[in-house]
């Protein structure tokens, strides 16, 4: 949630044209792969994606019509690895099946901020003058509220569900993203090869989206992989005040949510769908972090 | 500024407690309350009047420096907003320090060693740190301090000390401490790599000196202008925390607001953070300029 | 954008707005200050439960889930305030422990008629500000609910006094009913019989308040935290969200309190509160399901626990007219579907005794071994099957409940096995004012709800919950009518034969259930844990019978 910082050190990158392997994207992905770091953040996210895929196979029992009361409240075992919770429903099954829903809020929460960010943005920083002005205006009032709060608000006034969730994590973040589109855009309208395919007669939408926006595209994938991992925390907050995905729906933040009045006799059913967020977050915070320094010319040796 | 983000907050604000179903109406009266009664609440709250009608004669009360009273408990929500505040700054400020400290240093460390072994140690588990959700940290943190060890108190102000708020300080504080590591860590090594840094290297000074004397000073200028906005989020983001340790500040009150569709404390507490922002907002502004004078508005 | 001078000038402007916004802050008492310890013993005293005499002084410190919103007995609703409403207001009856009438400050009462009541007044008693309490502020206090310029909610406590309609539409400037006979004697009369008037006497509104004090205010609403009454308890201090203290009525008519005050913390998180006790900061715990079996197996704890049935029965409405549940066969089929004793064993572990009708244990006119809908899956699919719906073709409805944790883990496992024989449950929280409103519009076609005893009179548990008339907000929120419950149900009210109206509430109740209108699924029971210098604490079964007058502190 901290837009601000995350901002203020987006990197400027040199437009250049696009050549085979020396391309600046080659060069940071060549980069990226040598960097740890990085590394062991992708390597949890295809993980977390092949646990969200493979689920229905691997889970040893069905996470929502497997319950069996007589079984509730187990701890670990070998027959309920991550023990079961208060309906007697395998805790392991369920924080598999709750990968789907925690990489899904984060990826569609993103796609919502991006496309109301990109086009915002691109359409402010392009036009500027009074279409700057009524978006930046609009910008300002969304920086104005506090952002967990208004997602709050926003959830109760919807009602509550996944897609509200979607809805709300990434309205709440598009005014940063819009931010800095328009000052990408601004900083490139102006430069030669902008003015170059002017002069060949293309139309605005084009230049926008084929010769301007491809060139912001580094701040933007680094800011969406932070993003990520904020709404999968903002996720688990939400559900932790019970408007996330609703019952039963397994999602690690409305499993720690019920959990957490069993706490001090069955930590189990905190503990693993914690542990459980703190390893996708972590992994796509350890990528993100990557990515910067690959992606920001100023970190270069 | 201030005018038009205000109006488009209470705007935004207002329509979104209006088009949320029922209304504070239900605890008011409460069960088995006839008919008429339930009208006259709606009526004595003016809920029955027309969108436009109910927002416009509520901004002019607070244009007038009235913000009304709580539909659920009657209580003025300036008098709240006074009492609640200090709870909630108390608890940024510990929490700043706390996030700065911490921060800082690590960040000064990890630049100094930067791409070795410390490096990638300190910055692992600071993410670590910050992959952690709130409420799973405070919840651990409870247990140990509060529960286990028995030497903090877990949950209210009581007389207001600064034991009552040392486990939220710590939850929220290392929380953002990893941001300011990261902020810290960039900014100390594009400092290190200048030609004044060089010279001073070049000259004998002692490692030390050229870290802490040269190089940091001048570091902490973008530090320094990011700390005023951090501040500024702090202050409006501990509503989690808050509602954990029970705390009467103002971001668990938010929420309580919000769940109940408490309208007037609603919009008096988003239309106060709304200030808060602009205001801190206007600060980093101004610190831009007079850290760097090159800088002037255009 | 603006000149710098002039953003250095807003900005000037704002800090000045902040400061003096906050120029009125006040330091939070230190709550030592308000402690006094005076440990004098009176021998000559009741005993109580325990064998030890019981001592005077000590701060009993406990916690409240959240703020009440008025300590005005004209408008407190909620539980919460009803309790404390207890505490700082006396009504003519009170409940024993067993929710049984007790006199107050009606020393005795007669029933000359059916219709009449004529109380006999303790002297002496005195509100804390000094002033005399007399028959008058019986009369105003009783008016002033029904008052429309009051606008009180609960106007429906006194509805049924003679003359109280006339009063409501303003055509008289008292109510008929209620006579001022002397000093110390009122005369009530009704309309025509209503057996349970009486013990409604002691609910919250028909707590007494004095005039000087209430009329001080412009705006009565005003009132509501600057409370005096007759009780055993003063106000001292409320600080939302933080603490609510009150202090021993040295002059309190029936004998101080033994303890000299109560802190009320506001704690709102249960796993908080759970912290606190264990960590020694508050006296007593309301023990959440989850930790029952932890405390009662810890010997520091489980000698300490005190537990308690509670008058709150809890059940599934199910909407009558609209579909699905229009048809009988499919409420029965909801109801033979639903495995109510292995659910409430661990989604309610120790919290919870299963419940079979609307009347609950303690009132008269419960049955010990009524059966209703014992689990049977095999006669809920045929059930459903006669009434058109097969696997291909499931029954689909939607469960509202209002929103929180012990709601789901109960409601989640009954989805489950609704789902086994043939209905497609979708679960749908709310948050509590939009649940009840649409509840109330008859919206659910589903609903999980509680209701409590607002006075111990099985009346309460059948005609609020299901005459036609008290359809939408007065309680049958489910719609349900059967006009030969309602002619069942009228009867036994103006019945004043002890027997003779108990037994056509068991009639009522029959009817009822046979109709499956709510699938009733268990009483909650109440389980406090108090650390081992409180003693002689009890859990009342009416929520507001607590006046806190036999607890006391061994330190």
């Amino acid at each position: 949630m901290y837009k601000s910082e995350m901002i203020k050190k987006i990197p400027q990158r040199q437009p250049k044209k696009k050549s085979r392997s020396n391309s600046p994207w080659m060069i940071a992905l060549r980069r990226l792969f040598r960097d740890k770091t990085a590394m062991m953040g992708l390597y949890i996210i295809v993980f977390l994606i092949l646990i969200s895929v493979f689920a229905p196979i691997i889970s040893p029992y069905d996470p929502i019509e497997d319950f069996n009361l007589s079984d509730a409240f187990q701890g670990p075992s070998m027959k309920y690895w991550f023990g079961t919770d208060w309906m007697g429903r395998d805790i392991l099954s369920r924080v598999l099946y709750g990968s789907r829903i925690s990489l899904t809020i984060g990826l569609a929460s993103r796609i919502v901020t991006l496309s109301l960010g990109i086009t915002l943005g691109a359409l402010a920083g392009y036009f500027r003058g009074r279409v700057d002005m009524v978006i930046m205006r609009i910008v300002e009032i969304m920086d104005a509220f506090p952002n967990f709060l208004f997602a709050i608000a926003i959830s109760v006034a919807i009602g509550r569900g996944l897609y509200t969730v979607f809805f709300a994590l990434g309205f709440v973040g598009w005014s940063g993203m819009c931010r800095l589109i328009r000052g990408q855009v601004m900083a490139y309208r102006e430069s030669e090869f902008v003015e170059a395919s002017r002069s060949l007669g293309a139309s605005n939408l084009r230049i926008i989206f084929k010769e301007i926006l491809p060139n912001c595209m580094a701040p933007v994938i680094i800011s969406t992989t932070m993003g990520i991992s904020n709404a999968i925390m903002a996720e688990a907050g939400l559900s932790f005040l019970g408007l996330g995905a609703q019952p039963p729906t397994p999602t690690w933040g409305s499993m720690m949510n019920f959990g957490r009045q069993y706490i001090w006799t069955e930590p189990h059913m905190v503990i693993f769908p914690g542990l459980a967020i703190v390893l996708t977050v972590y992994g796509f915070n350890l990528f993100g972090d990557g990515l910067r320094d690959v992606l920001d010319p100023r970190m270069k040796d | 500024m201030l005018i038009p983000v205000m109006i488009g907050v209470s705007l935004v604000t207002f329509s979104l407690l209006y088009i949320v179903p029922g209304n504070s109406v239900e605890i008011i009266v409460g069960e088995r309350a006839r008919e008429e009664t339930r009208e006259n609440a709606v009526k004595e709250l003016g809920l029955d009047k027309p969108f436009h009608h109910q927002y416009f004669s509520y901004m002019a009360k607070v244009t007038r420096g009235d913000l009304g009273k709580s539909y659920i408990n009657n209580r003025s929500i300036k008098e709240s907003i006074k009492k609640r505040f200090p709870v909630t700054f108390k608890l940024t400020l510990y929490s700043f320090i706390i996030s700065v400290v911490v921060g800082i240093f690590v960040g000064v460390i990890s630049a100094v060693k930067q791409n070795t072994s410390t490096d990638s140690f300190v910055r692992g588990v600071t993410l670590l740190g910050v992959s952690t959700p709130v409420m799973f940290s405070s919840l651990l943190m409870i247990y140990i301090f509060g529960v286990w060890l028995k030497i903090l108190p877990v949950s209210g102000v009581g007389d207001g000390s600064i034991k009552y708020f040392i486990l939220p300080s710590l939850v929220l504080g290392l929380n953002s401490a990893v941001f300011r590591a990261r902020l810290t860590r960039s900014c100390m090594l594009e400092v290190i790599r200048q030609d004044y840094i060089r010279t001073a290297r070049s000259k004998g000074l002692s490692e030390k000196v050229v870290i802490y004397k040269h190089a940091m000073r001048n570091a902490m200028i973008p530090i320094a202008t990011n700390l005023i906005m951090s501040f500024g989020y702090l202050l409006t983001g501990s509503a989690i925390t808050e509602t954990i340790f029970g705390l009467p500040g103002l971001g668990s009150e938010t929420i309580r607001a919000v769940f109940q569709r408490d309208v007037p404390a609603v919009m008096g507490y988003f239309l106060f953070q709304a200030v808060i922002f602009v205001t801190f907002n206007l600060l980093v502004d101004i610190s831009y300029a007079l850290i760097n004078p090159r800088i002037r508005f255009n | 954008m603006i000149k710098k001078g002039k953003k250095i000038y807003t900005v000037l402007v704002l800090l000045l707005a902040l400061i003096f916004v906050f120029s009125g802050c006040t330091k939070p008492n230190d709550p030592e200050e308000t402690s006094i310890n005076t440990t004098e013993e009176n021998p000559s005293m009741q005993n109580g439960d325990s064998d030890e005499k019981p001592k005077y002084g000590g701060i009993f410190k406990t916690y409240l889930d959240n703020n009440f919103n008025t300590l005005d007995p004209a408008f407190a609703t909620a539980d919460r305030d009803g309790r404390m409403v207890a505490l700082l207001y006396d009504s003519l009856i009170r409940y024993d422990v067993d929710g049984k009438i007790i006199p107050s400050l009606a020393k005795s009462w007669e029933t000359p008629e059916d219709t009449t009541l004529i109380f006999h007044l303790t002297q002496g008693v005195k509100f804390h500000n000094g002033n005399p309490f007399t028959a008058e502020d019986i009369k105003y206090s009783f008016e002033r609910v029904l008052n429309p310029n009051v606008g009180s909610p609960r106007t429906w406590v006194f509805e049924k006094v003679k003359g109280a309609k006339a009063f409501m539409e303003g055509k008289a400037d008292s109510v008929e009913g209620i006579e001022v006979v002397g000093d110390y004697t009122v005369k009530i009369t009704l309309e025509q019989p209503f057996a349970p008037f009486l013990s409604m006497l002691g609910m919250p509104a028909a707590h007494i308040v004095d005039k000087n004090e209430v009329e001080k205010y412009v705006d009565q609403k005003d009132y509501g935290l600057k409370p005096v009454g007759t009780g055993p308890y003063k106000f001292v201090e409320f600080s939302e969200s933080d603490r609510f203290i009150v202090e021993t009525n040295e002059d309190y008519f029936a004998g101080r309190p033994y303890i000299d005050g109560i802190n009320f913390r506001i704690i709102q998180d249960e796993s908080t509160a759970v912290a606190e006790f264990e960590a020694g900061n508050i006296d007593d715990l309301e023990i959440p399901a989850a930790d029952i079996d932890r405390f009662r197996n810890n010997p520091d704890y489980g000698p300490y626990i005190i537990t308690n049935n509670t008058f709150w029965n809890y059940y599934i409405g199910l909407t009558f007219n609209s579909k699905p549940f229009d048809d009988i066969r499919v409420r029965q089929a909801f109801c033979y579907a639903v495995d109510r004793e292995p659910i409430i064993n661990t989604a309610r572990r120790n919290k919870a005794v299963l419940s079979n009708g609307p009347i609950p244990p303690g009132l008269d006119g419960y049955r010990e071994g009524l059966e209703s809908y014992m689990y049977n899956p095999n006669k809920a699919k045929e059930l459903l099957s006669q009434a058109g719906y097969s696997e291909d073709n499931p029954c689909s409805f939607e469960l509202w409940h209002s929103d929180s944790k012990a709601n789901v883990a109960l409601l989640e496992p009954i989805q489950g096995m609704l789902n086994q024989v043939g209905f497609d449950v979708k679960l749908v929280a709310m948050e509590w004012n939009s649940y009840k409103a649409a509840v109330r519009e008859g919206k659910a076609q589903a609903f999980y709800l509680s209701w409590g005893a607002d006075y111990p009179d099985a009346e309460n548990y059948l005609y609020p919950l299901f005459h036609s008339q008290m359809s939408g907000g007065g309680g049958n929120e489910t719609r349900y009518n059967n006009p030969e419950f309602d002619k069942i149900i009228e009867e036994a009210q103006r019945t004043a034969d002890h027997d003779e109206r108990i037994r056509l509430y068991q009639r009522a109740e029959d009817i009822t259930i046979e109709d499956a209108a709510r699938l009733w699924l268990f009483l909650s029971k109440n389980w406090t844990v108090y650390r081992p210098e409180v003693k002689d604490a009890k859990i009342y079964r009416i929520f507001n019978a607590n006046k806190k007058l036999d607890i006391w502190l061994d330190r």
